[in-house]
Protein backbone atom coordinates (compact mmCIF):
# COMPACT_ATOMS: atom_id res chain seq x y z
CA UNK A 1 0.00 0.00 0.00
CA UNK A 2 1.33 3.43 -0.83
CA UNK A 3 -0.25 7.05 0.43
CA UNK A 4 0.31 10.13 -1.17
CA UNK A 5 -1.02 13.16 -1.74
CA UNK A 6 -3.34 13.27 -4.99
CA UNK A 7 -1.67 15.61 -8.26
CA UNK A 8 -3.90 16.46 -10.43
CA UNK A 9 -3.46 14.14 -12.74
CA UNK A 10 -5.33 11.43 -10.55
CA UNK A 11 -8.75 13.27 -10.77
CA UNK A 12 -10.03 10.92 -13.23
CA UNK A 13 -9.21 7.72 -11.43
CA UNK A 14 -10.48 9.86 -7.81
CA UNK A 15 -13.55 10.54 -9.29
CA UNK A 16 -14.61 7.10 -10.77
CA UNK A 17 -13.59 5.95 -7.16
CA UNK A 18 -15.30 8.40 -5.05
CA UNK A 19 -18.57 7.17 -7.22
CA UNK A 20 -18.25 4.01 -6.81
CA UNK A 21 -17.27 4.36 -3.04
CA UNK A 22 -20.75 6.79 -2.88
CA UNK A 23 -22.30 4.59 -4.06
CA UNK A 24 -21.48 1.49 -2.48
CA UNK A 25 -21.92 3.38 0.59
CA UNK A 26 -25.62 4.52 0.64
CA UNK A 27 -26.70 2.17 -2.19
CA UNK A 28 -28.89 0.38 0.69
CA UNK A 29 -30.22 3.34 2.55
CA UNK A 30 -31.00 5.94 -0.11
CA UNK A 31 -33.12 6.51 -3.48
CA UNK A 32 -31.24 5.18 -6.43
CA UNK A 33 -32.39 8.33 -8.60
CA UNK A 34 -31.04 11.13 -5.83
CA UNK A 35 -28.11 8.68 -5.37
CA UNK A 36 -26.62 9.13 -9.33
CA UNK A 37 -27.82 12.75 -9.15
CA UNK A 38 -25.71 13.49 -6.19
CA UNK A 39 -22.59 11.78 -7.73
CA UNK A 40 -22.83 12.84 -10.91
CA UNK A 41 -23.08 16.37 -9.89
CA UNK A 42 -19.87 16.02 -7.02
CA UNK A 43 -17.68 13.02 -8.40
CA UNK A 44 -16.73 14.87 -12.08
CA UNK A 45 -13.57 14.75 -12.64
CA UNK A 46 -13.50 18.53 -13.26
CA UNK A 47 -14.41 18.96 -9.61
CA UNK A 48 -12.22 16.74 -8.17
CA UNK A 49 -9.11 18.52 -10.21
CA UNK A 50 -10.44 21.44 -8.78
CA UNK A 51 -10.75 19.79 -5.55
CA UNK A 52 -7.52 18.65 -5.90
CA UNK A 53 -5.84 21.90 -6.95
CA UNK A 54 -7.17 23.88 -4.51
CA UNK A 55 -4.81 25.69 -2.25
CA UNK A 56 -6.83 25.29 0.92
CA UNK A 57 -7.19 21.74 0.57
CA UNK A 58 -5.53 18.63 0.47
CA UNK A 59 -6.33 15.63 -0.73
CA UNK A 60 -4.35 11.35 0.85
CA UNK A 61 -4.69 8.41 -1.31
CA UNK A 62 -3.77 5.18 -0.13
CA UNK A 63 -2.65 2.94 -3.50
CA UNK A 64 -2.56 -0.89 -3.93
CA UNK A 65 -2.27 -0.22 -7.18
CA UNK A 66 -5.00 1.48 -8.58
CA UNK A 67 -7.03 3.90 -5.23
CA UNK A 68 -8.69 1.58 -2.92
CA UNK A 69 -9.19 4.79 -0.55
CA UNK A 70 -8.43 8.53 -0.35
CA UNK A 71 -9.32 11.25 1.85
CA UNK A 72 -9.57 14.94 1.40
CA UNK A 73 -9.70 17.42 4.09
CA UNK A 74 -9.96 21.41 4.04
CA UNK A 75 -8.41 24.50 5.86
CA UNK A 76 -10.79 27.26 6.47
CA UNK A 77 -14.07 25.38 6.05
CA UNK A 78 -16.59 25.84 9.07
CA UNK A 79 -19.39 23.89 10.38
CA UNK A 80 -23.01 25.31 11.12
CA UNK A 81 -22.72 24.70 14.92
CA UNK A 82 -20.16 26.31 17.03
CA UNK A 83 -16.76 24.71 17.59
CA UNK A 84 -13.94 25.44 20.12
CA UNK A 85 -11.02 26.43 17.94
CA UNK A 86 -9.89 29.64 15.61
CA UNK A 87 -8.53 27.73 13.12
CA UNK A 88 -10.67 24.68 12.23
CA UNK A 89 -9.97 22.15 8.74
CA UNK A 90 -13.14 19.76 7.87
CA UNK A 91 -12.28 16.40 7.16
CA UNK A 92 -14.26 16.39 4.12
CA UNK A 93 -14.44 12.86 3.12
CA UNK A 94 -13.03 9.58 3.91
CA UNK A 95 -13.77 6.41 2.37
CA UNK A 96 -11.95 3.22 2.02
CA UNK A 97 -12.76 0.49 -0.25
CA UNK A 98 -15.23 -2.68 1.38
CA UNK A 99 -12.41 -5.33 0.66
CA UNK A 100 -9.81 -2.96 2.46
CA UNK A 101 -11.86 -2.76 5.78
CA UNK A 102 -9.89 -3.59 9.28
CA UNK A 103 -6.65 -3.31 7.78
CA UNK A 104 -6.31 -0.01 8.95
CA UNK A 105 -6.04 2.01 5.82
CA UNK A 106 -8.55 4.70 6.87
CA UNK A 107 -6.60 5.24 10.45
CA UNK A 108 -3.44 5.47 8.37
CA UNK A 109 -5.17 8.20 5.63
CA UNK A 110 -7.12 10.29 9.10
CA UNK A 111 -3.32 10.46 10.45
CA UNK A 112 -2.22 12.05 7.32
CA UNK A 113 -4.98 14.64 7.65
CA UNK A 114 -4.46 15.25 11.24
CA UNK A 115 -0.65 16.12 10.29
CA UNK A 116 -1.56 18.35 7.26
CA UNK A 117 -3.90 20.30 9.12
CA UNK A 118 -1.36 21.01 11.69
CA UNK A 119 1.25 21.52 9.56
CA UNK A 120 -1.55 24.67 7.99
CA UNK A 121 -1.55 25.88 11.83
CA UNK A 122 -5.36 24.54 12.01
CA UNK A 123 -6.18 23.58 15.83
CA UNK A 124 -9.62 22.01 15.08
CA UNK A 125 -10.48 18.61 12.96
CA UNK A 126 -14.27 18.60 12.42
CA UNK A 127 -16.19 16.42 10.10
CA UNK A 128 -20.04 15.88 9.70
CA UNK A 129 -21.06 11.89 9.50
CA UNK A 130 -24.65 10.71 8.40
CA UNK A 131 -25.76 9.87 12.33
CA UNK A 132 -27.37 7.01 11.20
CA UNK A 133 -23.77 5.48 10.29
CA UNK A 134 -22.40 3.85 13.45
CA UNK A 135 -19.54 2.40 11.57
CA UNK A 136 -18.47 5.79 10.75
CA UNK A 137 -19.46 7.52 14.06
CA UNK A 138 -17.39 4.51 16.33
CA UNK A 139 -14.09 4.90 14.13
CA UNK A 140 -14.12 8.29 15.05
CA UNK A 141 -14.58 8.03 18.65
CA UNK A 142 -11.65 5.56 18.59
CA UNK A 143 -9.64 7.98 17.00
CA UNK A 144 -10.25 10.76 19.26
CA UNK A 145 -13.34 13.17 17.57
CA UNK A 146 -16.33 13.54 20.20
CA UNK A 147 -19.62 14.98 19.31
CA UNK A 148 -19.67 18.92 18.58
CA UNK A 149 -23.26 19.53 17.26
CA UNK A 150 -25.40 18.75 14.00
CA UNK A 151 -25.92 20.01 10.54
CA UNK A 152 -28.24 19.28 7.67
CA UNK A 153 -27.08 17.27 4.83
CA UNK A 154 -29.15 18.49 1.43
CA UNK A 155 -29.71 15.17 -0.59
CA UNK A 156 -32.33 15.32 -3.41
CA UNK A 157 -35.52 16.94 -1.71
CA UNK A 158 -34.75 15.65 1.47
CA UNK A 159 -32.67 17.32 4.42
CA UNK A 160 -30.28 14.35 6.33
CA UNK A 161 -29.14 15.17 9.59
CA UNK A 162 -25.50 14.75 10.50
CA UNK A 163 -23.72 14.75 13.33
CA UNK A 164 -20.90 17.04 13.65
CA UNK A 165 -17.65 16.21 15.54
CA UNK A 166 -14.62 17.25 16.06
CA UNK A 167 -11.15 16.67 17.59
CA UNK A 168 -8.57 19.13 19.16
CA UNK A 169 -5.14 19.30 17.63
CA UNK A 170 -3.92 22.33 19.07
CA UNK A 171 -3.59 20.82 22.60
CA UNK A 172 -2.56 17.20 22.68
CA UNK A 173 -2.42 16.78 26.18
CA UNK A 174 -5.45 18.06 26.51
CA UNK A 175 -7.35 16.12 24.09
CA UNK A 176 -5.87 12.95 25.20
CA UNK A 177 -7.65 13.51 28.01
CA UNK A 178 -4.12 13.93 30.76
CA UNK A 179 -4.90 16.87 33.70
CA UNK B 1 6.47 12.01 -1.84
CA UNK B 2 4.95 8.50 -1.41
CA UNK B 3 4.86 6.53 2.11
CA UNK B 4 4.61 2.57 2.39
CA UNK B 5 5.94 0.00 4.35
CA UNK B 6 9.86 -1.00 3.58
CA UNK B 7 10.09 -3.96 1.98
CA UNK B 8 13.01 -6.36 1.78
CA UNK B 9 14.18 -5.08 -1.26
CA UNK B 10 14.58 -1.63 0.43
CA UNK B 11 17.29 -2.91 3.17
CA UNK B 12 20.29 -2.04 1.32
CA UNK B 13 19.41 1.43 1.02
CA UNK B 14 17.78 2.04 4.36
CA UNK B 15 21.32 1.27 5.72
CA UNK B 16 22.86 4.00 3.60
CA UNK B 17 20.18 6.39 4.67
CA UNK B 18 20.48 5.63 8.55
CA UNK B 19 23.97 5.80 8.47
CA UNK B 20 24.32 9.11 6.48
CA UNK B 21 21.35 10.59 8.58
CA UNK B 22 22.63 9.72 12.02
CA UNK B 23 26.06 10.65 11.50
CA UNK B 24 25.03 13.86 9.89
CA UNK B 25 22.50 14.80 12.29
CA UNK B 26 25.16 14.42 15.18
CA UNK B 27 28.29 15.64 13.65
CA UNK B 28 28.32 18.96 15.26
CA UNK B 29 27.85 17.74 19.01
CA UNK B 30 29.62 14.59 18.89
CA UNK B 31 32.79 14.02 17.03
CA UNK B 32 32.47 12.21 13.55
CA UNK B 33 35.09 9.27 14.91
CA UNK B 34 32.81 8.35 17.67
CA UNK B 35 29.80 8.38 15.28
CA UNK B 36 30.25 6.71 12.29
CA UNK B 37 32.00 3.33 13.96
CA UNK B 38 28.16 3.30 15.94
CA UNK B 39 26.71 4.45 12.75
CA UNK B 40 28.21 1.29 10.04
CA UNK B 41 27.60 -0.92 13.31
CA UNK B 42 24.05 -0.10 13.53
CA UNK B 43 23.17 0.32 9.86
CA UNK B 44 23.91 -2.67 8.50
CA UNK B 45 21.93 -4.08 5.74
CA UNK B 46 21.45 -7.18 7.46
CA UNK B 47 20.10 -5.60 10.56
CA UNK B 48 17.55 -3.79 8.09
CA UNK B 49 16.90 -6.87 6.70
CA UNK B 50 15.92 -8.44 10.46
CA UNK B 51 14.06 -5.33 11.12
CA UNK B 52 12.21 -5.23 8.29
CA UNK B 53 11.04 -9.10 8.55
CA UNK B 54 10.13 -8.91 12.35
CA UNK B 55 6.29 -8.89 12.70
CA UNK B 56 6.96 -7.20 16.01
CA UNK B 57 8.52 -3.74 13.93
CA UNK B 58 7.18 -1.69 11.25
CA UNK B 59 9.29 0.50 8.85
CA UNK B 60 7.66 3.36 7.22
CA UNK B 61 9.27 4.60 4.19
CA UNK B 62 8.87 8.67 2.93
CA UNK B 63 10.05 8.46 -1.01
CA UNK B 64 10.95 10.58 -3.41
CA UNK B 65 12.84 8.79 -6.24
CA UNK B 66 15.27 8.00 -3.08
CA UNK B 67 14.60 7.77 0.33
CA UNK B 68 13.77 10.95 2.22
CA UNK B 69 12.92 9.87 5.56
CA UNK B 70 11.86 6.40 7.59
CA UNK B 71 10.43 5.47 11.00
CA UNK B 72 10.39 2.54 12.67
CA UNK B 73 7.58 1.52 15.49
CA UNK B 74 7.97 -1.52 17.43
CA UNK B 75 5.56 -3.35 19.35
CA UNK B 76 5.91 -5.00 23.10
CA UNK B 77 8.92 -3.24 23.99
CA UNK B 78 9.30 -1.20 27.21
CA UNK B 79 11.43 1.64 28.51
CA UNK B 80 13.74 0.78 31.42
CA UNK B 81 11.39 3.18 33.58
CA UNK B 82 7.64 2.85 34.61
CA UNK B 83 5.36 3.07 31.87
CA UNK B 84 1.88 3.38 32.56
CA UNK B 85 0.62 1.06 29.62
CA UNK B 86 -1.01 -2.31 29.01
CA UNK B 87 -0.06 -2.88 25.57
CA UNK B 88 2.97 -0.41 24.43
CA UNK B 89 4.97 0.22 21.42
CA UNK B 90 7.87 2.27 20.82
CA UNK B 91 8.85 4.73 18.15
CA UNK B 92 12.49 3.30 17.93
CA UNK B 93 13.65 5.86 15.24
CA UNK B 94 11.87 8.82 13.19
CA UNK B 95 14.94 10.05 10.39
CA UNK B 96 14.22 12.66 7.70
CA UNK B 97 16.87 14.16 5.20
CA UNK B 98 17.49 17.40 6.25
CA UNK B 99 16.84 18.49 3.27
CA UNK B 100 13.51 17.83 3.76
CA UNK B 101 12.78 19.57 7.44
CA UNK B 102 10.58 21.75 7.78
CA UNK B 103 8.04 19.95 4.86
CA UNK B 104 5.84 17.82 6.96
CA UNK B 105 7.60 14.68 6.42
CA UNK B 106 8.25 13.93 9.79
CA UNK B 107 4.44 14.43 10.58
CA UNK B 108 3.76 12.13 8.11
CA UNK B 109 5.74 9.46 9.37
CA UNK B 110 4.52 9.68 12.51
CA UNK B 111 1.11 9.58 11.19
CA UNK B 112 1.62 5.90 10.21
CA UNK B 113 3.47 5.18 13.04
CA UNK B 114 0.47 6.43 15.04
CA UNK B 115 -2.23 4.67 12.72
CA UNK B 116 -0.55 1.24 13.23
CA UNK B 117 0.02 1.41 17.43
CA UNK B 118 -3.50 2.33 17.33
CA UNK B 119 -4.44 -0.64 14.63
CA UNK B 120 -2.54 -2.78 17.03
CA UNK B 121 -4.70 -2.25 19.64
CA UNK B 122 -1.65 -0.28 21.50
CA UNK B 123 -2.69 1.86 24.35
CA UNK B 124 0.99 4.21 25.12
CA UNK B 125 3.64 4.94 22.39
CA UNK B 126 7.28 5.57 24.04
CA UNK B 127 10.57 6.39 22.35
CA UNK B 128 14.38 7.54 24.27
CA UNK B 129 16.00 10.59 22.80
CA UNK B 130 19.21 12.05 23.53
CA UNK B 131 18.69 15.01 26.21
CA UNK B 132 20.54 17.33 23.69
CA UNK B 133 18.65 16.44 20.50
CA UNK B 134 16.83 19.66 21.24
CA UNK B 135 15.09 19.26 17.24
CA UNK B 136 13.41 16.19 18.26
CA UNK B 137 12.75 16.70 22.12
CA UNK B 138 10.37 19.71 20.52
CA UNK B 139 9.14 17.71 17.64
CA UNK B 140 8.23 14.95 19.81
CA UNK B 141 6.17 17.75 22.69
CA UNK B 142 4.33 19.48 19.86
CA UNK B 143 3.06 15.69 19.29
CA UNK B 144 2.05 15.60 22.92
CA UNK B 145 4.67 13.44 24.24
CA UNK B 146 6.14 13.65 27.28
CA UNK B 147 9.13 12.78 29.67
CA UNK B 148 8.35 10.02 31.62
CA UNK B 149 12.26 9.14 32.48
CA UNK B 150 16.00 9.25 32.28
CA UNK B 151 18.24 6.24 31.04
CA UNK B 152 21.99 6.40 29.74
CA UNK B 153 22.77 4.44 26.62
CA UNK B 154 26.00 3.53 25.15
CA UNK B 155 27.15 5.53 22.16
CA UNK B 156 30.18 4.17 21.04
CA UNK B 157 32.28 4.80 23.99
CA UNK B 158 30.17 7.30 25.05
CA UNK B 159 27.69 7.36 27.50
CA UNK B 160 24.57 9.36 26.82
CA UNK B 161 21.60 10.54 29.04
CA UNK B 162 18.39 10.27 26.96
CA UNK B 163 14.90 10.88 28.37
CA UNK B 164 11.93 8.51 27.51
CA UNK B 165 9.29 10.03 26.24
CA UNK B 166 5.45 8.91 26.39
CA UNK B 167 2.32 9.83 24.69
CA UNK B 168 -1.09 7.82 25.75
CA UNK B 169 -3.28 6.69 22.45
CA UNK B 170 -6.60 6.04 23.91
Amino acid sequence: MIYRKAAPEDAEQLAAFGARSFVESYAHVMDRAELEAYVSEHYTPERMHAEISDPNGACFLALDPGIVGFAQVRAGNRPDCRLAGAAPAELRRIYVEHARHGHGVAGKLLGMVQAEARLRGCDVLWLAVWEINDRAISFYRKNGFSMAGRQGFPIGNEVQTDHVMAKSLADELHSRGEA
Amino acid sequence: MIYREAEARDAAALAAFAERVFVSSFEQQVPRAELEPVARQRFTVERQQADIADSASTIYLALDREIAGYAQVVLGTRPKCELDANSPAQLKRIYVDAAWHGHGVAQSLFALVEAQAREQQCDVLWLAVWDRNARGIAFYEKLGFRVIGTTMIAVGNLSLLHNYMSLPLS
